[in-house]
């Protein structure tokens, strides 16, 4: 075929009607591979919550509230907590939530707390609120209790239990918070 | 022509000149001149005359090549507007005035602008359709990134700018400034949905927000163990 007739036959209707319904498959698949990505990209980023846990110790005393506690400090302040002067952040755990993948943090005295990131949702002109499960197994691997709750993102909650025997107490402050 | 023939034709000579006679017919004109002092006289004149012809057309057409900038600029604006520009002159049209009146040129010019005509419609026409889908694409993945965006909600205290005017339709001494206004997002009481506490007993507060901080109501659970504590802590 001469160049000539490529020309023409390049330009003809019927090569443009060949050219169109590429271009529009071509236009639809790229569409479609980008709405997938883009779902899957902000579905992933959706899907994950940044999760602290502070390990703390209660007493009396004078020791104050560590500084890292400032988020929390006021509440420490108010009952039941108010019971003591001192808390002190025995470890601090930074822990990645996938939704609905269960995440285990080995405390300090032994114990093991399961932490599972459930649903997000995001009501009008509120905080982003978070479904989240937990559960607190003591060292030998029994079960004490299982918990799920809503909280907003970022804010914290506080786990307790009774004072031991010379007074203090081990508990747990939780946050989660998603973007 | 045969071998028996004796004195090929002028044309036959010519084309044995210019090659293109094969084979039997070549070896015929060739022992007609080797054989003949006349007709290689001959032969050689013609062969001066072809020489000189081709020679004069190589100068037209090297002559013609700045003339024939002006419709190449034509051909690229007529690519360009994918061939409906009318404004772009026609090959014959532009090449016939500007040239020498040899037709050989002609035809090579209109030779050269089919062939650059084919490399640049070609080259558009085989990616025209990857080219409009990739920005297709782009501009849809943009559109939905802008979307996500903007159903995600800022954390408390992180202020959006909105285009929010004073009423009299200034900000400081600027007119029409976007100011910055902050938007503060509610915070709700959390929910305890489920507490089951095993050998023990638990309890569910909530630590109000203080009114003079920036602090939400958080949750507190309290779990009262049946057993020693210090033996089997949480």
């Amino acid at each position: 075929m001469s160049k000539t007739m490529q020309t023409s036959l390049r330009f003809s209707p019927r090569f443009h009607a060949t050219r169109s319904n590429s271009f529009v498959r071509n236009a639809l698949s790229a569409l479609a591979l980008c709405v997938a990505v883009a779902g899957f990209g902000g579905s992933a980023m959706a899907d994950e919550a940044k999760c602290t846990v502070f390990e703390i110790k209660a007493t009396s005393g004078d020791g104050g509230i560590d500084a890292d506690l400032k988020p929390i400090t006021n509440k420490l302040k108010k009952p039941p907590f108010s019971a003591w002067t001192t808390f002190k952040v025995v470890k601090k755990h930074g822990v990645k939530a996938v939704q609905q993948k269960p995440v285990a943090v080995s405390l300090a005295d032994g114990g093991k707390l399961g932490l599972l990131y459930k649903e997000r949702s995001d009501p009008k002109g509120s905080k982003p609120r978070l479904r989240v499960g937990l559960t607190l197994d003591n060292k030998a691997g029994k079960r004490k209790a299982d918990i799920t709750l809503k909280v907003d993102s970022g804010d914290y909650t506080l786990v307790g239990q009774d004072a031991d025997k010379d007074g203090s107490s081990r508990l747990l402050a939780i946050s989660c918070s998603v973007p | 022509m045969t071998a028996n023939a004796i004195k090929p034709t002028d044309v036959e000579i010519m084309m044995f000149l210019d090659g293109e006679l094969e084979g039997e017919e070549a070896k015929v004109v060739e022992s007609y001149l080797e054989g003949n002092e006349e007709a290689a006289s001959v032969a050689a004149s013609i062969g001066q005359l072809s020489e000189l012809v081709r020679g004069s057309v190589e100068l037209e057409a090297d002559a013609a090549e700045d003339k024939l900038a002006g419709l190449w600029a034509g051909i690229d604006s007529a690519i360009s507007s994918n061939g409906v520009s009318k404004d772009a002159p026609s090959v014959t049209a532009a090449a016939t005035p500007s040239v020498a009146p040899i037709v050989s040129i002609q035809a090579k010019a209109e030779e050269r602008a089919t062939e650059a005509l084919v490399e640049k419609a070609g080259w558009f026409g085989g990616w025209q359709s990857h080219v409009m889908a990739g920005a297709l694409a782009a501009a849809a993945a943009l559109l939905i990134m802008y979307t996500q965006r903007a159903d995600t909600k800022a954390p408390a205290g992180v202020a959006e700018r909105q285009n929010s005017p004073n009423p009299n339709g200034q900000v400081g001494t600027r007119p029409n400034q976007p100011s910055i206004v902050p938007v503060v997002l509610r915070s709700n009481a959390p929910e305890v949905e489920e507490l089951e506490v095993y050998d023990g007993s638990g309890v569910i507060m909530t630590v109000a927000s203080d009114a003079e901080s920036d602090d939400a109501a958080s949750a507190v659970i309290w779990i009262s163990s049946d057993t020693d504590l210090v033996a089997d802590p949480i």
